[in-house]
């Protein structure tokens, strides 16, 4: 019983984790390339869940065409926001990146609430909610297409990175802006492409997410704030520590949900990932996969 | 490669050459009658203004004070926190944890907070010695959510989810226990707010502090004690902002975990990053300014409501999006903030004065 | 020229908020939440108070005056709910107050008392309904408390195992909302045999999944869990039940069940009880025609639900109060307050149980009626009622 009982909070720290992780990818990719901090990440999910919804209620496509609009539109998104908000403070200093990305966040909040309205909506159901049982352990289905989802992608965007034609460059411009530069890259356009991919990428998470609980509402955005602590255990600037991270909290989340709530009435589940962050910034603040950044005069 | 970051580009030019620029805040005659007139006039309003008025008044001067503090630490030392709520939420706590627990006259409480406060910051401010830019907001974002816990969870000194009652302060036998009698207490620490932070900058630490904020290495290099200094940052920044928990405290006569949310530090910031960085008069200036804005649209939304029911559930969303479209303007269009547009338009004065 | 625009921009802008109304209107400041954490409630719960408001201005308002409802979004939180309490009763001298949240009220429960103004809240804190500690505080319907224990003579009633005694377990927010009936809830499990499991919390606002609380619960082997929470948490907290294959039977408070819930719970929402203290939409009772009326007059094509009708019962009850305040000449914060405390059995045609205050004790009613959730549809299955105890005031 007791066996069943941390498989059960195992495998849901798994599912959780998958969409932290893919939000956390989309993060690291802008860091990587950008050196900007995105805040706004957990809205680009939201952003993401919404047009899906919208997509498939209010224009009734089946899921499949909803899905690519949604993607086409995120990318856009992206690379539009880059464009009109973050290029002109390239060289900016730290926190008016932050601030800005703040201010992002804020800004989309708040047209999508003037535009759906704070309701819940109703998302169509795309994933069976019967459970199905591995061994003693009931898994929703639902949770198993959205771990199956959130592996796709990031093998995908290891393809995508390691072998196409972008996705070198972006790798070069990520490890030296200038070398990319004398090698005929343009470093403007890449930073562009890695904020569409970055909003792609956190939308797939907000459609999976959406989908595993039925309904989108403004409560989705905590998901941003929730994934630094992720890349921050994972390191800024490493997909790889971004996917581990993300696994790693959502089980160190549940596991503490399910043996210490308990003990002290609620509410540590939802600190623990911070009180993780504190530690390794104290401990070695490159995470577990970064880089090590050395300031130099 | 390294990414040197320059500081220096978004915050207003305030290491002075010469003691005589040092008086820039008053630097002329007139200047010094208007200041004083702004004064005798505010200092009328409890005698005019409605109850709502003062509310509105009261709520600006302690957003003038945790703006000013949250200034010290990120605009003069280049310290980010995101932990700005956090530190109010000290503040207020231990004010309402002393006047509700220990029956200490709840006046006295204001310092004792800002004191408390203090400690706590510049314990929270030990890692920034270690951590810098990013990290920094990272961490104190963290503790943000940290503290959050803590109070929810330390029923026997906070309330809990309940929360604590404050008693009003008591002023020489009068109960401040309204907004009209709490004006002059509020807007009493606010001046001395101002003064004191005026005056900081013109010290050996304020010179230190900005040092460090536009290299840290050369600052290290000059013979100053970064680390020393660094703490000392937190620790006045954290005493301000605890001071204006405590008043909050006072003002809501009830808080509660809620009182204080993430949102909060992030309107700190914007008020900052809208006033001017690294200036008092533009912590003042972003203060006033975001305080009073969203009244106005409640009032505008309020009164329109009769004919536009919408209007009313839009109004939340529709500030959130002037306040987002704001930050983003002054950080793309006029970094300097509100601060430098008051500097240029004197400046060409002057120049038209000298042309003349 | 700009300085003439900038003048025309003023000018404007003062015109539009002068307020529009005649000397003769009966103020009444409106807390809302449109936007907050408990937002899909909150607004049905308005378009019910606004509809019922123009009702009554339509149909002889209060003895000839017209009310005007002041309304205010306060997004739950409760700091912008104090200084809106402000604007309310210096700036806009309101007569009373409808407001929302547990939260609010109870910040607000001091000021009230000492400033006279009596203070409606869609909460249903049991706090509130001992007027010896909050005379000005208001509220329609049986308490959470009350719900709590109608929840625990359901259980009493329905479990039918023999050899043990049935477990129960209760799922909140870790907020006031959320704590408000627990104690009485525990205190009367005790009195009925009724075991109680370890509570499960969730937090207050922003949570995707509660599936390590379920899986607690679980653990302990709760036959039956009272939520209580809003409709929009309650179905995530079903929802992952299901996906737990959970057999706890659920139970959800006057905030949970609703029209909406299987529309967000879908299949998990079949089965689940839950209370009702005003009724769900368009229920035949004779106090229903005219909410159905006015709904196919000014908007035949919105959907409505049991917030929307709760908010017509709030906006009857006090438009009720202010009737008999101003036929004593007595239209004041005071005299409502009387007023109210001289209705007795006040029948709103079968919308919400018959309502009774005296100066001694708020509880409206301590009747709520346990629906189920049958086939996407609310069912009636039975009503409740909590003995009108001395020691049940304020707790």
């Amino acid at each position: 019983m007791d066996l069943t009982f941390l498989l059960q909070l195992i495998i849901n720290g798994l599912v959780v984790g998958s969409i932290y992780a893919l939000v956390a990818t989309g993060f690291v990719i802008i860091y990587k390339s950008t050196s900007a901090l995105n805040l706004a990440q957990g809205e680009f999910l939201m952003v993401g869940a919404y047009v899906c919804m919208q997509s498939m209620v209010g224009l009734k496509l089946p899921f499949l065409a909803a899905f690519g609009i949604t993607l086409l539109f995120t990318a856009l998104l992206g690379t539009l926001i880059e464009r009109v908000v973050l290029r002109p403070l390239l060289g900016s200093p730290v926190i008016s990146v932050i601030m800005v990305t703040l201010g992002l966040s804020g800004l989309l909040r708040s047209s999508l609430q003037l535009f759906f309205g704070t309701d819940t909506k109703p998302f169509p159901e795309i994933l069976p909610s019967e459970p199905i049982h591995l061994g003693p352990v009931p898994i929703a289905q639902g949770y198993l297409y959205a771990v199956a989802g959130a592996a796709l992608l990031l093998v995908l965007l290891t393809i995508f990175f390691h072998f196409s034609r972008t996705g070198l460059a972006l790798r070069a411009t990520a490890s030296n802006q200038q070398t990319a530069l004398s090698m005929g890259i343009s470093v403007k356009r890449m930073f562009a492409i890695s904020w569409g991919i970055a909003a792609v990428v956190s939308a797939i998470g907000g459609i999976l997410l959406a989908a595993i609980r039925g309904g989108v509402d403004m409560s989705l955005a905590f998901m941003g704030l929730k994934v630094l602590p992720v890349v921050i255990l994972g390191g800024l600037d490493s997909i790889v520590g971004a996917i581990i991270g993300g696994l790693v909290i959502g089980i160190l989340e549940n596991l503490s949900g399910g043996y210490l709530d308990p003990l002290v009435g609620g509410g540590i589940k939802e600190v623990v990932p911070y009180i993780v962050l504190i530690l390794i910034l104290m401990v070695r603040p490159s995470g577990l996969f970064g880089r090590k950044r050395i300031d130099r005069v | 490669m390294s990414r040197q970051i320059d500081n220096s580009s978004i915050i207003t030019d305030n290491a002075k050459a010469g003691f005589s620029n040092d008086l820039a805040l008053f630097s002329s005659v007139s200047a010094k009658i208007s200041v004083l007139l702004v004064i005798g006039l505010a200092a009328c309003l409890p005698l005019f203004g409605s109850s709502y008025i003062l509310d509105v008044a009261n709520r600006c001067g302690i957003a003038i004070i945790a703006a000013i503090g949250l200034n010290i630490l990120t605009g003069y030392t280049g310290l980010i926190s995101l932990g700005n709520a956090a530190f109010m939420a000290i503040g207020g706590f231990a004010a309402g944890f002393l006047a509700v627990r220990g029956g200490v006259n709840t006046l006295y409480c204001i310092p004792l907070a800002g004191a408390i406060t203090a400690l706590l910051g510049m314990v929270i401010g030990i890692p920034s010695l270690r951590l810098k830019g990013l990290y920094l907001a990272m961490a104190t974002l963290a503790a943000h959510f940290i503290v959050e816990f803590l109070v929810v969870k330390w029923e026997s000194v906070t309330g809990g989810v309940a929360g604590l009652s404050i008693p009003a302060p008591v002023f020489a036998g009068l109960q401040l226990d309204n907004d009209r009698r709490l004006f002059y207490l509020i807007y009493g620490v606010v001046l001395t707010a101002i003064l004191f932070a005026v005056n900081l900058f013109r010290t050996r630490t304020g010179r230190a502090f900005i040092a460090i904020r536009d290299h840290e290495t050369a600052a290290g290099v000059m013979g100053i004690d970064v680390f020393r200094y660094k703490l000392t940052a937190f620790g006045l920044s954290s005493f301000y902002v605890g001071v204006a928990g405590a008043l909050t405290a006072c003002q809501a006569k009830i808080i509660s975990p809620e009182t204080f949310p993430f949102s909060l530090a992030i309107d700190s910031l914007a008020m900052i990053i809208i006033g001017g960085m690294g200036s008092v008069a533009g912590s003042v200036l972003g203060a006033l300014f975001l305080t009073v804005l969203p009244e106005i649209l409640r009032l505008a939304t309020t009164a329109l409501s009769g004919s536009y029911p919408a209007l009313v559930g839009n109004l939340a969303p529709l500030k959130e999006m002037i306040f987002s479209i704001l930050i983003i303007i002054f950080l793309v269009y006029s970094p300097h903030g509100i601060v430098s547009w008051w500097r240029s338009l004197t400046n060409k004065i002057r120049r038209d004065r000298v042309e003349q | 020229m700009i300085l003439k625009k900038l003048a025309a921009a003023v000018i404007l802008a003062v015109v539009a908020v002068t307020p529009a109304v005649g000397a003769e209107a009966v103020k009444v400041g409106g807390l809302f939440d449109l936007t907050g954490a408990t937002a899909e409630v909150g607004k049905p719960f308005l378009e019910g108070v606004r509809d019922a408001v123009s009702w009554i201005n339509d149909n002889g308002g209060v003895n000839g005056k017209k009310i005007d409802l002041i309304t205010v979004d306060y997004g739950y939180k409760t700091p912008e709910a104090v200084a809106a309490y402000k604007k309310f009763v210096e700036q806009d001298k309101v007569i009373m107050i409808e407001g929302w949240g547990s939260g609010d009220t109870e910040a607000l429960r001091e000021q009230v008392t000492k400033d006279k103004v009596p203070y409606f809240s869609a909460g249903f804190t049991a706090h509130m309904n001992d007027p010896a500690k909050t005379p000005y505080n208001f509220f329609v319907g049986a308490s959470y408390s009350d719900q709590v224990r109608a929840f625990l003579q359901f259980v009493k009633m329905d479990f039918k195992e023999k050899g043990r005694k049935p477990k129960v377990c209760f799922i909140y927010p870790n907020n006031g909302f959320g704590k408000s009936p627990i104690e009485a809830g525990k205190a009367y499990a005790k009195e009925l045999g009724i075991e109680v499991s370890d509570d499960q919390v969730t937090p207050p606002t922003g949570f995707q999944d509660a599936t390590t609380q379920l899986l607690n619960m679980q653990k302990q082997g709760a036959d039956y869990a009272f939520i209580q929470n809003t409709v929009k948490w309650a179905a995530i907290i079903l929802k992952d039940s299901r996906k737990l294959g959970l057999k706890t039977k659920f139970f959800l408070n006057n905030y949970g069940m609703t029209e909406q819930l299987p529309e967000l719970a879908k299949d998990a929402a079949e089965g689940v009880y839950g209370m009702v203290t005003s009724a769900p939409y368009g229920v035949k009772v004779p106090g229903m025609k005219k909410i159905v009326d006015l709904h196919n007059k000014k908007h035949p094509n919105d959907s409505h639900n049991v917030f929307y009708v709760r908010g017509w019962v709030y906006a009857l009850t006090w438009g009720e109060g202010l009737k008999i305040a101003d036929k004593n000449k007595q239209l004041n914060g005071e005299g409502l307050k009387k007023a109210m405390e001289t209705m007795k059995n006040f029948d709103l045609g079968g919308l919400v149980q018959p309502i009774t205050y005296t100066s001694t004790d708020h509880r409206s009613s301590t009747k709520s009626v346990v629906y189920v959730v049958r086939k996407g549809k609310l069912e009636k299955v039975k009503e409740f009622e909590v003995p009108r105890k001395k020691e049940y005031l304020g707790l």
